[in-house]
């Protein structure tokens, strides 16, 4: 029923988005690419001079642009690159590649974004954020080692829980609201060292898109941000290598072409190697321990005929860590990818993907007494997406996703004097389906939309058992089990079913100015379990159940956006309102880790969030750079916690100020600078203290949760890159990056947290915990072939 | 469990440069609550409840103790009477068992009664079965692994009853000083810590918790060491669990602060005069070990 109100939607829309379409048009479309690379360019435009309309290529490369019959020049353009111009003769269906070259200038007028110069203003898109390689490359870095995640929180709106934790908050969002995408693969855990570093290796990373808010009907699954990271498909035209080696990570990326111009390959690899130079001075049984991460990346690509390509990435990384103890955990990802062009204007993606995230604990270094614990979150996932270039005016996308989950929560093994207890849990199982259609469409000069809805659907089933537990029990204290109900294999659990529709609006005010608006509600059926300051490798990815409730947020933003002195300044203000349905907390002393009856530990809220986020963005010059000031707050209400009174979340952060500053020299030297302010989070201090047993327990009288805000936290890098000297006809390019993390040395407060003095249990005193306590230089040596 | 590996795992490779500051706050200080501190069990030496008032978290003296209270402890099953009384008017109210008494009978419930300043507290416990200790042994050790600390490992060794719902607090004494380090509370549930196991030998983490916690060395040979397993419920084996997690919380992975649970509560429900602790009646077994020469 619901999936034919569906069809019958898509049948209005593109009768509708036909209307418009009156005339007889023929087809311009094509690939635009990077001439030296073969890569191909997404967000470059084709735009027909003196009629006025474009094509922005979409996240394969491909535009397409319809226009009636006639002679027009096209100027083919993306920012960096040398603007090239051709003569068109539409008389029937043109296909056109074009490729075009990056302005030999392009070191000194650095790029800062891949978008095409006044993007912010006239795009429909808002709460988004593109970062540009070569940007994240120029910031400075802890020990030097460039990090996706690190740049994107110097994003507005954007944070995190303190340095070293995983992950990264997003409006007033938990870390697992974020659908982090890696070549369309959902990443589950994104972090190295539980959040030093992030998994994505940044010479393989060739676009990273974060969408905040107005998230576009193709998107679904997480409440409050996507963190799209595209790969790069690899030179097409002849082999390169690139690489370095850092403090913490050496890294070789190869790429080649299979067959030139047709087909490429990219191999990255990272590895940390502290434990390898260690190892000499490692004595005893510590010789024997383990401590590294790596990752490999690979992707290829083959175009099959005119119509159609094939992309096949994947991700393997892994943390091993082991002293009489080991504990791993890794993702691991792979993509198949088909584009089709069924005609000039309908372009097909079919992705395909597997993604597993799993991690292993053991002790013990006998037989007779030791402890294996594996858990996994594994899933398959189809998903077709049509674009129909209908005309110049309408672009409609839609398609559907099908996800198979299956949470394998605890294979554990427990072996004491002898004695075998498997204590497993059993495996849980999934199938989230969605459909979806969207339309940008143009209404006139001055206003775009883009509109959609999706229809997402939430199946647990078994073979598993459901639990019931008792509900009158009062609000944070565990729950009882009342009655446990086992179903067998393929019999539905629970099901869950929304609409979520999604509207982005924009009105140009002048040709350099307009203001935005948009709402998007959106449904998240996984849930992280976590009840740690900073999320931990071992949390568990949970699935909606007859007791978890999908989690819902709706998000309403409104924005300015305006472009100065020719688009060299961008400036932004948006201001935006999110709430949150179904947010899970945990009662005090929950018990998140093999914990068959984890459910009778959640509780669930609600949560609002609202904030203003002004963003300055210089593009062009010697010193370029940004500015970004975030006013917000994020709150949760729980019966049961903070007396069931509104209370702030642990990420709260109500200023979050970062500058970030980049000067060219000269043609050898760049320096950079990051400054970052952000207001502490708020802690829950005591008020009192009991006396028992000879310890003393804090105790706040009230019960009140996150009453404190600890001091903010500051810092400023600097960085300095040079450049090899470059010998004309040598392809060999080389440059050092120099870093300085935390240059004025401060103990940036992660936390605040009271204990009993070591030497006088009965002296109770507070300690401040600095993850990064000093000032951390870095230098990594980079090259290129 | 979970934290104390992450973190060991955590200081190693932050080693460099994490570090931890004592600061001064300042803290709200909330108004006085009675505590009530009642772990009584079934050995042979004195028993005490021990009454005082909270005091401001980052108080340099003592908190003060409660005197002029009525304190006793019903046998409801037997209905017997045990009055508890405060001689040194110090807050701790005692009983002394005459020998061959005890308190503490397996399956008996009991009632704590405490009237204090015109308000009446109360409480119920249940008196659970206990192991015995089969033994108490180690052996010296060289550093090994991550640690450096030489010296005499200790290792207890008991058997969970068969079925669950047993939950134990281990407590170990170094020459008859109780180790009271929040690393060294040790409890298990069912043998393990609540990990669905049953009816087994005590695991290797609880068996070796008996020892002091780093940075403190092991036991050292001539040392005495005695160990006692203390039976209690389930919010028993809660509340050990959170008193662990609260008094030294820190670390990447620390929880929210958040108050330790209780078992105590006025009888007038309505009255603001609402009491922290809590109560236990333990069966107990124990057992000492004088550390031999290498």
């Amino acid at each position: 029923m619901k999936h034919s109100l569906f069809w019958m939607l898509l049948g209005i829309l593109l009768c509708l988005a036909g209307m418009t379409q009156a005339q007889n048009k023929f087809t311009l479309s094509g690939y635009i690419k990077d001439a030296a690379t073969g890569e191909t360019l997404i967000g470059a435009t084709a735009t027909a001079k003196g009629v006025g309309t474009g094509s922005v290529t979409n996240a394969y490369g491909f535009y397409s642009l319809s226009l009636p019959p006639g002679t027009y020049t096209i100027e083919f353009s993306y920012v960096g690159y040398t603007i090239q111009t051709r003569e068109v003769n539409l008389t029937a269906n043109v296909k056109l590649d074009v490729e075009l070259a990056e302005k030999e200038d392009a070191l000194e007028e650095v790029v800062v974004t891949a978008e095409r110069e006044d993007a912010n203003v006239k795009n429909v898109e808002m709460s988004t954020n593109r970062l540009d390689i070569k940007t994240v490359q120029r910031v400075p870095a802890l020990l030097g080692e460039v990090d996706l995640v690190r740049a994107i929180q110097l994003l507005p709106g954007v944070s995190t829980v303190g340095e070293g934790a995983t992950g990264f908050n997003v409006r007033g969002g938990n870390i697992d609201q974020n659908l982090v995408l890696l070549d369309e693969a959902p990443v589950y855990n994104s972090s190295h060292l539980f959040g030093f570093f992030s998994v994505f290796n940044p010479d393989a990373v060739k676009d990273v898109k974060l969408i905040k808010g107005g998230i576009p009907a193709q998107y679904g699954g997480r409440l409050s941000s996507i963190l799209d990271v595209r790969m790069k498909e690899g030179n097409a035209k002849q082999f390169s290598a690139s690489g370095g080696i850092g403090v913490i990570f050496s890294r070789l990326t190869l790429e080649a072409p299979i067959v030139k111009d047709k087909g490429s390959f990219i191999v990255a690899a990272r590895r940390s190697y502290i434990d390898i130079l260690a190892r000499p001075f490692l004595r005893g049984d510590l010789s024997s321990s383990q401590f590294y991460f790596y990752d490999l990346t690979a992707k290829a690509n083959y175009q099959l005929g005119k119509r159609d390509k094939i992309f096949l990435s994947g991700y393997l990384g892994r943390d091993v860590f082991g002293a009489g103890f080991n504990f791993n955990w890794g993702n691991s990802t792979a993509t198949l990818r088909w584009n089709h062009l069924f005609s000039d204007r309908l372009f097909l993606n079919l992705t395909t993907f597997y993604s597993n995230y799993d991690y292993r604990l053991a002790f013990g270094q006998n037989n007779n007494d030791r402890f294996d614990w594996n858990a996994n979150v594994i899933n398959y996932s189809v998903k077709p997406e049509l674009t129909y270039y209908l005309n110049p005016k309408n672009t409609i996308t839609f398609g559907g996703q099908a996800t198979y989950y299956q949470f394998r929560p605890g294979n554990a093994q427990g072996v004491s004097q002898g004695q075998v207890s498997n204590i497993s849990l059993p495996y849980q199982y999934a199938l989230e389906t969605a459909l979806y259609i969207a339309n940008e469409q143009t209404v006139s000069d001055r206003v775009s939309l883009q509109y959609g809805l999706r229809y997402s659907r939430f199946n647990y089933y078994g073979a598993g058992i459901a639990y019931y537990y008792d509900q009158n029990t009062p609000a944070g204290i565990r729950r009882p089990l009342v009655r446990q109900e086992e179903f067998s294999a393929g019999t539905s659990i629970a099901t869950y079913g929304n609409f979520e529709p999604r509207f982005a609006l924009k009105y140009e005010l002048t040709g350099t100015s307009s203001i935005k608006a948009s709402y998007n509600r959106m449904v998240q059926y996984l849930h992280l379990m976590s009840n740690t300051a900073a999320a931990s490798p071992l949390d568990i990815w949970t699935p909606s159940t007859n007791n978890i409730k999908p989690q819902i947020a709706d998000q309403w933003a409104m924005g300015y956006f305006t472009n100065l002195k020719e688009n060299s300044y961008e400036l932004s203000a948006e201001a935006f309102y999110k709430t949150f349905q179904n947010q899970v907390d945990y009662i005090n002393g929950s018990d998140l880790l093999l914990n068959r009856f984890l459910e009778g530990d959640l509780m669930f809220g609600t949560g609002r969030a609202y904030g203003l986020e002004v963003y300055a963005k210089k593009n062009k010059g010697k010193v370029n750079g940004w500015v970004s000031y975030t006013l917000s707050r994020s709150e949760r209400q729980v019966e049961g916690i903070n007396n069931g009174n509104w209370f702030p979340t642990r990420f709260n952060r109500t200023h979050n100020l970062t500058t970030v500053l980049t000067y060219d020299h000269n043609t050898r030297w760049s320096f950079s600078a990051t400054f970052t302010y952000q207001s502490g989070t708020p802690s829950t201090f005591p008020t009192n203290r009991i006396d028992l047993q000879g310890y003393l327990i804090p105790h706040n009288v009230d019960d009140t949760r996150n009453n404190f805000n600890i001091p903010a936290f500051h810092r400023l890098d600097l960085s300095a890159t040079l450049q090899g000297k470059q010998k004309p006809g040598r392809r060999w390019e080389s440059y050092w990056v120099f870093s300085v993390y935390n240059i004025y040395n401060r103990r940036n407060p992660y936390s605040i947290y009271f204990r009993p003095n070591v030497d006088n249990p009965n002296q109770p005193e507070a300690v401040r915990l600095a993850i990064i306590g000093a000032f951390v230089p870095g230098v990594s040596y980079n090259f290129k072939y | 469990m979970k934290s104390l590996h992450l973190l060991c795992l955590l200081m190693l490779v932050a080693a460099l440069t994490a570090c931890e500051d004592v600061v001064s706050v300042n803290l709200q200080n909330g108004r006085p609550q009675l505590t009530v501190d009642a772990w009584v069990n079934s050995l042979r030496y004195t028993q005490e409840v021990r009454l005082s008032m909270t005091a401001p978290y980052l108080q340099n003296t003592p908190s003060s103790p409660a005197t002029g209270a009525v304190v006793t402890i019903t046998d409801i099953t037997a209905g017997r009477v045990y009055a508890f009384t405060d001689p040194d008017n110090n807050g701790t109210y005692t009983w002394q068992p005459v020998p061959g008494d005890t308190l503490a009978r397996l399956d008996r419930q009991y009632r704590l009664d405490v009237s204090y300043q015109g308000e009446s507290y109360e409480s119920f416990s249940t008196a659970r079965r206990v192991p015995a200790i089969d033994s108490l042994s180690g052996e010296h050790v060289e550093p090994e692994g991550l640690s450096s600390r030489t010296g005499f490992r200790a290792e207890v060794y008991a058997r969970d009853f068969v079925g669950t719902g047993d939950h134990y607090w281990i407590k170990s004494y170094q020459n008859g000083r109780f180790l009271n380090k929040a690393g060294e509370i040790n409890i298990a549930k069912d043998a393990s810590v609540g990990f669905g196991t049953d009816g087994i030998a005590f695991i290797l983490p609880i068996r070796r918790g008996i020892n002091p916690d780093p940075p403190a060395d092991l036991f050292q040979t001539g040392d005495t060491i005695r160990v006692e397993i203390h039976s209690m419920g389930e919010e028993g084996f809660v509340f050990w669990t959170q008193v662990r997690e609260q008094i030294n919380n820190g670390g990447l992975f620390a929880t929210p602060l958040a108050n330790v649970p209780t078992n105590i509560r006025n009888r007038n429900a309505a009255s603001a005069n609402k009491p922290v602790g809590f109560f236990n009646v333990a069966l107990s077994s124990e057992r000492g070990l004088r550390v031999p020469r290498k």
